[in-house]
């Protein structure tokens, strides 16, 4: 999926000439071409994440559209205050495209885990966070971001997400729906599948996935939120809060991470396979 | 008040009409000390780019003129108020002029305990990489941080070695001279380096009872003291 992010990135910049490619070191044998085709619509600033928010912001303010590309967990709980103050309340054009989510690093260790990255972003005001499933998912996510007028956070999981579909079975005649994203959507879907339920993967989280929970959630009597981050903060505080606002009688179950991990080889599907199991 | 002859010096410098007419090749000027609101938006005034009618409603109920800079603010080109946040956003500016061969300032006003703030030496070891000669910090050398002296509570020794082995171009001036201040800042693009000008202050320059004296980061005035400091300043 990122790399499929990036690739189309890098062929809208032929287009666009206002793109700005920023990296804080990161993107090995990913971001190289950027830099020898756009050397003067690319910057590596080293591994200095607060400066690069900053200087993400000062481009903007010169009328550039930069995309700021670094690990979730460096991009998003170094640098809060510089993208609070100088991109979102600036409400700029910055497109921030953190990689890894949930236990994608699961070895690395806490420092590395990312379980509360987009529940931390959604509390800023007027800020898309995107989550693609897949290279459809992402091509779309990244379309979107092209003639955006204010900021996006687009948080993207390892490898290839789940295969080339839209992401949903919904039958009209079941009850239990599973609602995922992310890292968590290939067990979500398996787990729904195993046991005959509709599923929903989705790409826009926070209050931007309403208006989908709208159009495809409503007629459920249980919804089961399966997700790569903690609940309070994520998918499942977000179906709450959308259920409520609409006077609905939903039961909402979550399966999600608790705490943080410090074990060694730490992975999301065996835990999600535990925990569905119980 | 230690920063007037600092904003006054550098939007001399600029061309006031390219930032009236907000065009890509403008001057920028960044006030990272964001809590200098009152002294930038009545040198703002000076140079014609606020009303007085404006500037007279600052600090009042629904007014856009807010005890910290402001975006919302015309020609004020972003907000600040958390410290170390404007250099980085300066050397943006800087980084688009360049890139289009444009050969307009970035003036960017830190507080010299602003520059404890390690977002500072971030920008500043990549203003350098890239030879950003565009790009002149001004540092309000006034030797008071929040409630101390700067120096009391983190040694920063001499600015002027610490700059230098940065790699930028440090000059010092009397900070209460506009016009040094200027011929200073004039000196950008001399070489490849980015400037820092150290500009040795006072804070609450010209009114006695406030001079040196940290309090008076918080304190407002009420009448009889403004009387008194308005005397001062005469």
């Amino acid at each position: 999926m990122r790399g499929a992010f990036l690739d189309k990135l890098f062929q809208q910049m032929e287009v666009d000439e206002t793109i700005f490619f920023l990296t804080a070191d990161m993107g090995i044998n990913l971001v190289e071409k950027f830099e020898e085709k756009y050397p003067d619509r690319f910057l590596n600033v080293g591994i200095a994440e607060q400066n690069l928010i900053g200087v993400a912001a000062g481009l903007a303010e010169s009328g550039m559209r930069p995309y700021v590309y670094t690990i979730s967990n460096f991009l998003v709980h170094r640098c809060l205050e510089q993208i609070r103050n100088d991109i979102v309340i600036h409400n700029l054009p910055v497109v921030l495209i953190g990689t890894s989510t949930g236990y994608d690093n699961g070895p690395l260790g806490p420092t590395h885990h990312m379980l509360e990255d987009w529940g931390t972003i959604s509390n800023l005001q007027g800020i898309k966070i995107y989550a693609p499933y897949n290279k459809k998912s992402a091509g779309s996510i990244l379309e979107k971001t092209f003639g955006a007028k204010g900021p996006s956070y687009v948080r993207i999981a390892k490898g290839e997400g789940i295969p080339n579909t839209d992401g949903q079975m919904i039958s009209n005649t079941n009850t239990k729906l599973v609602l995922t994203y992310g890292s968590g959507a290939k067990e979500g879907i398996k787990f729904a599948t195993a046991n005959n339920l509709d599923f929903l993967v989705i790409d826009e989280l926070g209050i931007g996935s309403f208006k989908k929970l709208d159009e495809s959630c409503s007629t459920y009597s249980e919804i089961i939120v399966i997700e790569d981050h903690f609940s309070n903060t994520g998918m499942y505080s977000y179906l709450t809060q959308w259920s409520n606002s609409r006077n609905l009688d939903i039961q909402i179950k979550s399966i999600s991470p608790s705490g943080y991990s410090l074990n060694v080889g730490f992975e999301f599907s065996s835990f999600l396979q535990i925990n569905i199991k119980e | 008040m230690s920063i007037v002859e600092m904003l006054v010096a550098m939007y001399s410098v600029a061309d006031i009409s390219k930032i009236l007419d907000k065009s890509e090749g403008r001057d920028r000027i960044i006030v990272s000390k964001g809590h200098a609101a009152a002294g930038t938006y009545s040198v703002m005034h000076e140079f014609q780019l606020m009303t007085e009618e404006t500037l007279f409603t600052y600090h009042k109920l629904n007014s856009k003129l807010q005890g910290h800079v402001s975006h919302g603010v015309n020609y004020v080109e972003h907000s600040t108020g958390a410290l170390g946040h404007g250099l980085s956003v300066g050397v943006g500016h800087a980084i688009f002029l360049k890139s289009k061969g444009l050969s307009s300032r970035v003036m960017v006003l830190c507080g010299d305990g602003e520059i404890q703030e390690g977002s500072i030496w971030e920008a500043l070891m990549l203003a350098v990489t890239r030879n950003l000669n565009q790009l002149v910090l001004l540092v309000d050398v006034n030797s008071i941080s929040s409630i101390k002296g700067t120096e009391e509570i983190i040694h920063t020794g001499n600015l002027r070695d610490r700059f230098l082995g940065f790699g930028l171009r440090v000059i010092d001036v009397d900070g209460h001279d506009a016009k040094a201040i200027q011929e200073a800042i004039l000196t950008s693009g001399d070489d490849s380096n980015p400037l820092v000008i150290l500009c040795k202050t006072i804070k609450g320059k010209g009114v006695a009872f406030a001079e040196n004296q940290p309090i008076w980061h918080y304190r407002s005035l009420n009448d009889e003291l403004f009387a008194e400091a308005m005397d001062g300043l005469k």
